[in-house]
């Protein structure tokens, strides 16, 4: 049976011609899969198809009708990522939507709004490896009263943040490979990170600027600076505007805002935890951890020390190597 | 020019843009112009008498209650209200409500 997805209010299956490629992308849809068909805002649901095979033209359909023929044999995933972004949005117009990363600290979610190529996939990413429960790197969902709406889906990352998370490399089969975007699709879960479950209203809005060379800087903001930030990541605000702009100024009434400039990444997590908090420690379920010569590794941004026939977990502090972490 | 303005118009109505909304922030009064996504915030003499302007009232009904309220004499309240009105017209926000013939 095909599995069925929900990216916010949109609902939809993909079927892969190529069951190698069917696999790859059921796992980096997992976050987005919905046990109950029915219970979208929208129960329309949409039926993707991703025709890679031989000689071609590759295609991705949808219910039948060619969306996109191309002689790459990687466009049609990629379209597909594209269509389930644009039509998430089409498709959610009972939500504000931000164009912005989230991740949960231990007191709510951290909103990240930017424009793209910004870099909220790549501190969204680095944030997750630290513990903090993941919401999403690209859609930002409020009710209107006020409650985040988590859009997990694979972070997105460009070959730019590809140096910076080494371990995070994926290892398709290699008959996949050519089929695949030049975007890193990261599982959170599979990184060992944790999604958030059902996050309340944020915490806290930080809008991050990369500033290569810098010095990584947080400062707080005028709610009045914050609100005219966050219209402009506003998708659709001719829509709804006094709804969006009244989600909006309450939560920026609420809620700090500051400005984040990232200069090197590490920095730049270390003061958000300085100021919200660290993540909760805790081992991720169905993960193995594979220690090195001293007995204790780091997975999830968390530090795992090996104690019998148990793993535990505690917050000792200081820089630690990455040694090792394999999925069960 | 806001002087002349006011005589002109001393009959007429103005409300809200329809491409306008508000909301308070900060103790703030704001308003969005959606089309530019412009958000402009009130001074806040002009923050108190925004909810006033939404059509019902002519600009010389406007003025008496604003006197009143402010136990100031009508021809100070008229001249106050232009100062607010004015800009606010000129920046789109408002708009002149024609009203159809009798």
């Amino acid at each position: 049976m095909t599995a069925v997805h929900a990216a916010l209010g949109y609902r939809f299956t993909v079927t892969c011609t190529d069951q190698r490629l069917q696999a790859h992308v059921d796992q980096m849809l997992a976050g987005l899969a919905v046990t109950d068909d029915h219970g979208g805002h929208d129960h329309r649901i949409d039926r993707y198809t991703v025709d890679t095979r031989e000689p071609g033209p590759f295609a991705l359909r949808l219910d039948g009708e060619v969306l996109v023929s191309s002689a790459s044999p990687a466009d049609p995933l990629a379209h597909l990522l594209h269509q389930v972004n644009l039509r998430a949005v089409e498709h959610s117009d009972h939500l504000t939507l931000l164009h912005a990363a989230a991740a949960c600290a231990p007191a709510g979610p951290v909103v990240f709004p930017a424009a793209m190529e910004s870099g909220k996939s790549t501190l969204v990413t680095a944030l997750a490896l630290r513990g903090w429960p993941y919401v999403t790197d690209e859609i930002l969902a409020l009710r209107s009263s006020g409650e985040v709406v988590p859009y997990p889906r694979a972070i997105s990352l460009d070959p730019g943040s590809w140096t910076m998370f080494p371990d995070l490399r994926p290892a398709p089969d290699p008959g996949v490979a050519p089929l695949l975007p030049n975007q890193w699709q990261v599982s959170v879960p599979s990184a060992g990170g944790r999604v958030a479950d059902s996050p309340a209203g944020p915490a806290s809005v930080v809008f991050p600027s990369y500033t290569p060379g810098q010095h990584s800087r947080l400062e707080p903001i005028t709610p009045l600076a914050g609100l005219h930030r966050l219209l402009g990541t506003t998708f659709r605000l001719e829509r709804h505007p006094q709804r969006d702009l009244s989600v909006l100024a309450a939560l920026v009434d609420a809620r700090p805002c500051y400005l984040l400039a990232v200069g090197e990444l590490g920095g730049a997590c270390d003061l958000l935890e300085e100021e919200f908090g660290k993540a909760e420690t805790h081992a991720p379920a169905g993960v193995t951890v594979s220690f090195g010569h001293d007995d204790q590794t780091r997975l999830g941004g968390r530090r795992f020390r090996q104690s019998g026939a148990l793993v535990t977990a505690d917050e000792v502090g200081g820089a630690l190597v990455v040694h090792r972490a394999r999925r069960t | 020019m806001a002087a002349r303005y006011t005589r002109r118009t001393s009959g007429v109505r103005v409300a809200h843009s329809r491409t306008t909304c508000d909301a308070v922030v900060g103790g703030q009064r704001v308003v969005l112009d959606v089309r530019s996504r412009t958000l402009h915030a009130l001074r806040a003499d002009a923050a108190a008498v925004w909810p006033l302007l939404d059509g019902s009232a002519t600009l010389h009904e406007l003025a008496h209650e604003l006197a009143d309220a402010t136990m100031t004499p009508v021809g100070e309240a008229r001249r106050m209200l232009d100062g607010w009105i004015v800009p606010l017209l000129e920046a789109g926000l408002l708009q002149v409500v024609i009203e159809p013939p009798a």
